[in-house]
């Protein structure tokens, strides 16, 4: 099949115009990198398949990283009858154009896209595409990416190109700073800026940045942020989402399948034993209320607020503030942000490990992902389960964890050898998020986990009941007696609460609802669930990210030490 | 290597919101190239944004691009101030 490689700098919008093109979702966020791994997708061009392929962002054809070995890798597959679609960000031609040029260079049919056109008008730049065009020798097409302004006429040329493919006739020099002073010609004569007066967003910009306010402006946003997701998870669980499940479907589950017309076990294994929705374990009641009433709310919310950082360029400039905090750890700044989306989910997390550089830098994070940030329904489930002795025991779990990370962090950068890479990250201009963008984003983001987690969950609720119902957990629970209630200090029956960890953590801190225990015990058994074991989507991402073997090391490291830490407090507390 | 004539400062030792244009990159042709590819280039005008707070990273401004960078990377870039 022909193809069509989608190759620009990082964060031009290439993720935004493949969605466009292809109708696909993928998620596409304001900072560099989003794209390590390259999607696929494909376009009709004069009823021919074509395979369009996102290229992951790359400066120029001499690689300096891993992202951009990838991007020369796949140009260097270009064939016959294939075509190049270069996306250049409108807003900073000059140095965009650095690429074009190495890109023209190679004398394959190509099609320029100045994309984020909508913005050039507020940032006094005018452009002139027919002037750019002729001195390119390739058609150049404004485009909006957000809106979809200019993708007909995008596609419209590339079928053109399709059809008859002229190639670039453009000369290119080899020295680098000839290509430079080729840019300035052509910018000189195809571009025009005006000076206007900084707009507030600019200024903003500047002080964001600017130590040490930009520290104090990123702990406060940080804070603000788990206010506001704090606010509006509780918000929909206490006078939306509980409401509806007691007063409006549990009656009418009762009328349905009540014990008086079904049968004692099956009446048992669908509404569960306690009336309380969360101890129950019916399969329709705490089957249902965990996901949908006690996570999904927080899971939206946090996603919202993740999703309005990425969009507006803020998540990479905190990622800048860290990095002084990060290079205790062995990490850089940029690290902070595969650890941001682990506070999310693991799994995506441990993807976005990919935009590091060493091994070190690797391991360490992901020991930090998997040790000191609980994902979003792990930290929904601790708060609802923490949160009745006081938001105060709340927020000390919380820092001791984050305190337990960097000692992690402090120790294995002793141990690790390996140096850690210096930033270097370009800053993308800040943006107001498109809200149809955003929301997609964090839509996307929700169906995968109803479709993937819900079931996960309901799957592991009916493991319990069946294990319970059959007899089976006590059996279990008397060979491990000795270390649940020896070593520390829980009930006998908690291993089965053990055991389903490695399915979703969040059942498994759920399930300790059911034992009431003191605060000591519920304190240590959340401490021991976040990090004892990663649960098995998070295993298996660990698995192809690193290895098998990294996998199962990983594993039983992270199960002994959380097994000692537990004990250990379990004597001291 | 070039040094910068009547003194030599890299772009670390710029307050905040100063300018200065690059008389010199130093460190071997694998720096120049990763800044060259961003446009921080000899003859460049960079501004220095963030000032240096604390042995933290810096951020560059150069052209309509704005680059952090660790203050190790930062320090190779040698300016003269105008």
């Amino acid at each position: 099949m022909k193809k069509i490689l989608l190759m620009g700098n990082p964060n031009v919008g290439k993720s935004v115009i493949f969605s466009r093109l292809t109708g696909l979702n993928v998620i596409a966020s304001n900072y560099l990198g989003s794209t390590v791994e390259f999607s696929k997708g494909y376009v009709m061009l004069l009823g021919e398949k074509y395979e369009l392929v996102d290229v992951p962002g790359t400066y120029a054809l001499s690689p300096t990283n891993r992202a951009e070995e990838v991007a020369v890798k796949m140009l260097s597959a270009f064939r016959p009858g294939d075509l190049l679609l270069n996306i250049v960000d409108a807003a900073n031609l000059e140095r965009n154009l650095l690429l074009t040029l190495e890109i023209l260079g190679l004398r394959h049919p190509t099609v320029v896209v100045l994309n984020r056109w909508d913005m050039t008008a507020s940032r006094g730049i005018s452009i002139s595409t027919a002037e750019l065009a002729c001195r390119l020798t390739v058609p150049v097409l404004p485009v909006t990416g957000v809106s979809g302004e200019g993708i007909k006429e995008l596609m419209a040329a590339l079928e053109r190109t399709a059809s008859e493919p002229s190639l670039p006739e453009i000369s290119v020099p080899a020295e680098s700073e000839e290509k430079w002073k080729l840019v300035g010609a052509i910018c000189s004569t195809s571009q025009k800026l005006y000076h206007r007066h900084p707009t507030m967003f600019e200024k903003l910009q500047e002080f964001s940045i600017r130590m040490p306010f930009a520290l104090f402006m990123a702990l406060g946003v940080l804070a603000g942020s788990f206010a506001f997701i704090r606010f509006i998870g509780e918000s929909l669980i206490n006078y939306a989402l509980n409401p509806l499940f007691t007063k409006a479907y549990m009656p009418i589950l009762l009328k349905i399948a009540g014990p008086d017309k079904l049968p004692a076990w099956l009446s048992k294994f669908l509404l569960g034993v306690r009336p309380v929705p969360m101890e129950s374990f019916g399969l329709l009641t705490t089957g249902l209320y965990i996901p949908l009433v006690v996570l999904l709310p927080y899971i939206f919310s946090f996603y919202l607020v993740l999703s309005f950082l990425e969009d507006t360029g803020y998540l990479v400039r905190i990622a800048v503030v860290m990095d002084r905090v990060f290079h205790k750890v062995g990490l850089h700044g940029y690290a902070s942000i595969p650890i941001l989306l682990g506070l999310g989910c693991k799994v995506p997390a441990i993807a976005s490990t990919r935009i590091l550089e060493s091994e070190k830098e690797k391991i360490i994070t992901l020991t930090l992902i998997l040790f000191t940030a609980p994902c979003i329904p792990q930290t929904a489930m601790i708060y609802a389960v923490l949160n009745n002795y006081g938001l105060h025991v709340v927020m000390a779990f919380f820092v001791s964890l984050m305190a337990w990370g960097m000692i992690v962090g402090f120790v294995l950068n002793k141990v690790i050898k390996g140096e850690t890479q210096e930033l270097f990250v370009e800053i993308p201009p800040y943006q107001m998020p498109h809200v149809r963008t955003l929301f997609k984003k964090v839509y996307m983001r929700l169906k995968m986990f109803l479709l993937e987690a819900v079931p996960m969950i309901i799957a592991g609720i009916a493991a319990v009941s069946v294990l319970d119902m059959t007899g089976l957990t006590v059996k279990v629970s008397n060979i491990f007696a000795p270390v649940i209630h020896g070593l520390l200090g829980f009930p006998k029956g908690m291993s089965v609460v053990m055991m389903s960890g490695f399915l979703r953590e969040d059942i498994s801190i759920a399930l300790l609802a059911a034992f009431n225990l003191n605060l000591k015990q519920l304190v240590i058994a959340s401490f021991m669930l976040v990090i004892y074991l990663p649960c098995i989507a998070t295993f298996s991402m660990i698995a192809r990210e690193f290895s098998f073997k990294t996998a199962v090391k990983i594993s039983a490291l992270t199960f002994v030490i959380a097994l000692s830490l537990a004990s250990l407090l379990n004597f001291i507390l | 290597m070039k040094k910068g004539k009547a003194k030599h400062m890299s772009i670390i030792d710029l307050k905040n919101g100063q300018q200065g244009k690059i008389v010199a990159i130093q460190g071997g042709p694998g720096v120049s190239r990763k800044l060259g590819n961003m446009g921080i280039r000899v003859g460049s005008q960079v501004c220095n944004l963030s000032g240096h707070f604390m042995k933290g990273p810096v951020v560059v401004q150069s052209g309509r691009t704005q680059v952090a960078m660790g203050p190790g990377l930062a320090g190779k870039i040698m300016i003269e101030k105008i």
